[in-house]
C-alpha cells in the first residue's frame, strides 16, 4: 500500500487520536550458512496503518503468525521497525532518542499474556509494581505507596504487597501485570493476549477490571487477542490481521454482523458458539489448506490461496485497504455487501467450498 | 440409553502424594459411555478432568493412588496386568492429545509410525498392507497427497497436520473408544474448524464412542451429545448437552457459561464473572467445594457436602447442589449471527 493520508486512516473517527500508524513495516532476516548470509525475511507487519481514538479500545485479532503480536511490541519500539509512521499524539516514535523513548514508554505501557514469565519471582508484588516508578524518578516511598493504592484498584488487597509472585493464582498475577503497567499513569496501553492463559470464571474478572480502569483512568487500549469473543466484548473497533496485514476493519458490531472480507466471513463461522441449537443448525464454512508462510506470502491478494471466492485478479493484483462503507475498510476486490453471505456468493459463482453443519454432516454447495 | 455401557466408571478417586500434602485429584467420579456416544467432560484447571481420562488410559504415574472400578467391555481395566493393558491401549481405546509431538516420535517417517501402530497390534498384518492402510488413514483424516505425505517425518507437517496424523494414529485400529484431551486447543480457529471435522469424519468411520475433554463450550456445543461438569475433582452436573446449555441446575454451570462471552450476541452489558479462583486441591473447602464462590450458599453448604442427585426420574440429569430444584432458570441462548 502506498502512504496513506493521515487523516484517512482507517479507523480515524473524526476523534482525536492517540495513535496514528501508518505503513508500518516488520521484517525478521532469515540467515543461513556459514556466514549467516541473508536469504529472505519473515514479513512479519507489513504495512500496516490505523488510528486509534483517545479513550477507545481497538481490538487486532488473527491467527497465529499473523503479526499481531509483532506489531504491539513495534510499536512500543520493543522491537524496531524495518520502516515506517508511527504518530503517539502527534509526536514521532519512530525517530525518538533513546532518551524521549524512556519517557514516552512511561504513556505507553504493555500488558504481556503470560503472568507466570512477566513478574520477577524474586520481588515482593509491590516492588515489581513500584519498580517502574522508581525507574522514572519517583522515590521509593512514594512509589510503595503508590504501589499499594495500585493494589486496591486492581482488586487486590493492598495487605499482600508483601507477598511474591508464585503466592497468587493466574487472574491474580494478571491482576499484578495489569498494576505495573498504570503505575506510570500511561495514556495507551498495548493488551497483548491479556487473558488467553486465564481460566474461563476468572478471564471474566480480568475483562471487567479491565473495562473498570479504562474508565477511571482514562485509557486508550491496543486489545490484541485470537479469541473473537473476547475481542469483540471489550472493543469499539476490531481490525482483523491476516499474514502481516489488516484486511478488515470496523466498528465492532459491524464487523460481526455484516463482514466485507471473506477472510473474516470465514473467521467468524469457524468459531463454534456456547449454544448446541445454533451450533448445529448453521452453516460454517471450512477453508482449505494451511496458512502460508509469512517468509514466503503469497502474491497479489494473500488470501488469495484459500479464499474461495478469488479471482483471476486476486493472484495479481494486490487489494488496497478501501472503506467499503462509511467507517467500514476491507482490502478485497470482491468485498460482500452488508446483507450478503459468504456462502451465498460462493453458489452465486457456482463454486465447491467444504461447508460443515453437525446435524446434516459435511455438505459440499 | 438402553445399551451396556461401553465404559463404566464407579467411584473413582485418584491422589498423588506431594512434598505440599494430598493431592485429591479425582474424588468419587462415577460414569458412563455409552458405544458410538460423545461425552464431553467440561471443567477449569485442576477440576480433575484430565486425570479421570489418564488414570481411565492407566497413564497414571506410579505414585498416582487410584481407588475405584473401571470396566470397559466387561473388563476392570485397574485389575489388569500392564501387559494385558497395553494391549487395549491403542487397539480398543485411543487417545488423542493436545500436543500431537507427544505423541509423534520425530525420527520415524508419519507412514512408519502408522504401519507400526497397525502391526503391534495385528502381527499378522503385512508390512505392504499396513502400509496401504496408512495411506488409507491419512486420507480419511483428509491429508493432500497421501501417498507423498507418508513419507514425510512429524517436522514437515504443519500443526493442524501433526494433530490429523495423531488422529490418524487413534483410529488406526478401529478403537471402540476414542479420549480426546483438548485435542483443538492448540490450533488456529480455522484449523480447529477442519480438525474437529476430521474427528467427527473419524468417529463415523470407526463408530467409536468418545470422550471430549475440554475447558471450550463451544466446541461442547457442537459436537457432544452429553456434558458432565467438573469442578475440585468432583463431578458437578451431567446430562444431555440441551440440559446443559439450557436449564442447567447447578451454579457452578450456570457461572461457568454466564462468564463467556459470545462473538454471537450484541452486547455491551458486563460479563458476570464467578468470584474467586477455582480451589487447591490439596486443600479443598468443606462442605460444597464451590461455597466459596456461589452467590446462593447456605450455611448447609458448609456444613453438609451435597450429593451428586437425579432431577428426573431416568437420572439423565444429574446435579451436585442442595438447592438444585430452587436455583433461578438458567438458559444459554444466542441470537442468530452471519455465516
Amino acid at each position: 500500500m502506498t502512504a496513506t493520508e493521515r487523516d484517512t486512516l482507517p479507523g480515524a473517527t473524526g476523534a482525536p487520536p492517540v495513535l496514528e500508524v501508518t505503513d508500518l513495516v516488520k521484517y525478521y532476516p532469515i540467515r543461513a550458512g556459514i556466514m549467516r548470509k541473508q536469504v529472505g525475511s519473515v514479513h512479519a507487519v507489513d504495512g500496516v496503518s490505523f488510528a486509534l481514538g483517545a479513550t477507545e479500545t481497538l481490538g487486532i485479532v488473527g491467527e497465529s503468525g499473523c503479526g499481531k503480536t509483532t506489531l504491539g511490541r513495534t510499536l512500543l519500539r520493543l522491537v524496531e521497525p524495518t520502516s515506517g509512521q508511527v504518530l503517539f499524539n502527534g509526536e514521532d516514535v519512530v525517530g525518538a532518542s533513546s532518551s524521549r523513548m524512556r519517557e514516552l514508554r512511561q504513556d505507553m505501557q504493555m500488558v504481556f499474556q503470560d503472568p507466570f514469565a512477566s513478574l520477577n519471582p524474586r520481588m515482593p508484588v509491590q516492588d515489581i509494581i513500584s519498580e517502574p516508578l522508581q525507574i522514572h524518578g519517583t522515590d521509593k516511598k512514594e512509589a510503595r505507596i503508590k504501589a499499594r493504592a495500585l493494589l486496591d484498584a486492581v482488586g487486590l488487597s493492598p495487605e499482600h504487597g508483601n507477598r511474591y509472585p508464585h503466592e497468587f493464582s493466574g487472574g491474580q498475577r494478571q491482576r499484578i501485570g495489569i498494576a505495573r503497567s498504570l503505575a506510570v499513569n500511561p495514556e495507551l496501553v498495548v493488551l497483548d493476549e491479556p487473558v488467553s492463559a486465564l481460566d474461563v470464571s476468572v478471564q471474566a474478572q480480568v475483562l471487567n477490571l479491565l473495562e473498570d480502569l479504562q474508565e477511571e483512568f482514562q485509557l486508550s487500549y491496543l486489545f490484541i487477542a485470537h479469541d473473537l469473543s473476547v475481542v469483540r466484548h471489550i472493543s469499539d473497533r476490531v481490525a482483523v490481521m491476516y499474514l502481516g496485514q489488516i484486511v478488515e476493519l470496523a466498528d465492532r458490531d459491524e464487523l460481526y454482523e455484516a463482514p466485507a472480507h471473506p477472510y473474516t466471513h470465514s473467521l467468524l463461522s469457524a468459531v463454534p458458539v456456547a449454544d448446541p441449537e445454533m451450533e448445529r443448525s448453521r452453516e460454517r464454512i471450512i477453508l482449505e489448506g494451511d496458512l502460508p508462510s509469512p517468509a514466503n506470502p503469497p502474491t497479489g491478494c494473500r488470501f488469495h490461496t484459500r479464499c474461495p471466492i478469488a479471482q483471476d485478479n486476486c493472484v495479481t493484483d494486490v487489494p488496497p485497504l478501501a472503506e467499503v462503507r462509511p467507517g467500514h475498510w476491507a482490502s478485497c476486490h470482491y468485498a460482500l455487501g452488508p446483507d450478503e453471505t459468504l456462502v451465498q456468493r460462493v453458489k452465486d459463482l457456482g463454486r465447491e467450498v467444504h461447508i460443515a453443519n453437525s446435524d446434516t454432516g459435511v455438505t459440499t454447495a | 440409553m438402553t445399551t451396556e455401557p461401553l465404559l463404566s466408571v464407579r467411584d473413582l478417586t485418584v491422589s498423588f502424594d506431594t512434598d505440599d500434602g494430598l493431592v485429591q485429584a479425582v474424588n468419587g467420579v462415577s460414569f458412563d459411555v455409552h458405544p458410538g456416544e460423545t461425552l464431553a467432560v467440561v471443567g477449569e484447571s485442576g477440576s480433575g478432568k484430565s486425570v479421570t481420562a489418564m488414570a481411565t488410559m492407566r497413564l497414571l504415574p506410579r505414585s498416582a493412588r487410584i481407588s475405584g472400578s473401571i470396566t470397559f467391555d466387561g473388563r476392570d481395566l485397574l485389575s489388569l496386568s500392564d501387559r494385558e493393558m497395553r494391549r487395549i491401549q491403542g487397539e480398543d481405546i485411543a487417545m488423542i492429545f493436545q500436543d500431537p509431538m507427544t505423541a509423534l516420535n520425530p525420527v520415524f517417517t508419519v507412514g512408519n509410525q502408522l504401519a507400526e501402530a497397525i502391526r503391534i497390534h495385528h502381527p499378522d498384518v503385512s508390512k505392504k498392507a499396513a502400509s496401504e492402510r496408512s495411506i488409507e488413514l491419512l486420507e480419511i483424516v483428509g491429508i493432500p497427497e497421501p501417498r507423498i505425505r507418508v513419507e514425510n517425518y512429524p517436522h514437515e507437517f504443519s500443526g493442524g497436520m501433526r494433530q490429523r496424523a495423531m488422529i490418524a494414529m487413534a483410529i488406526a485400529n478401529q478403537p471402540k473408544l476414542l479420549i480426546a484431551d483438548e485435542p483443538t486447543t492448540a490450533l488456529d480457529v480455522t484449523i480447529q474448524a477442519q480438525v474437529i471435522e476430521v474427528m467427527r469424519k473419524a468417529q463415523e468411520a470407526t463408530g467409536a464412542a468418545m470422550i471430549l475433554i475440554t475447558h471450550d463450550l463451544g466446541l461442547v456445543a457442537g459436537v457432544a451429545e452429553r456434558v458432565q461438569v467438573m469442578y475440585g475433582g468432583r463431578l458437578f452436573e451431567t446430562g444431555d448437552t440441551g440440559t446443559i446449555y439450557y436449564r442447567s441446575r447447578n451454579p457452578y454451570t450456570q457461572g461457568l457459561m454466564r462468564s463467556i462471552p459470545t462473538f454471537a450476541k450484541r452486547t455491551d452489558e458486563r460479563l458476570s464473572p464467578i468470584p474467586g479462583s477455582p480451589p487447591s486441591a490439596i486443600n479443598l473447602p468443606a462442605g460444597c467445594s464451590f461455597r466459596p464462590r456461589c452467590e446462593f450458599a447456605e450455611a448447609i453448604c458448609r456444613d453438609e457436602e451435597p450429593a451428586l442427585r437425579p432431577l428426573d426420574p431416568a437420572g439423565a440429569h444429574q446435579s451436585r447442589c442442595h438447592f438444585a430444584e430452587e436455583l433461578p432458570d438458567f438458559s444459554q441462548r444466542t441470537a442468530e449471527v452471519a455465516g
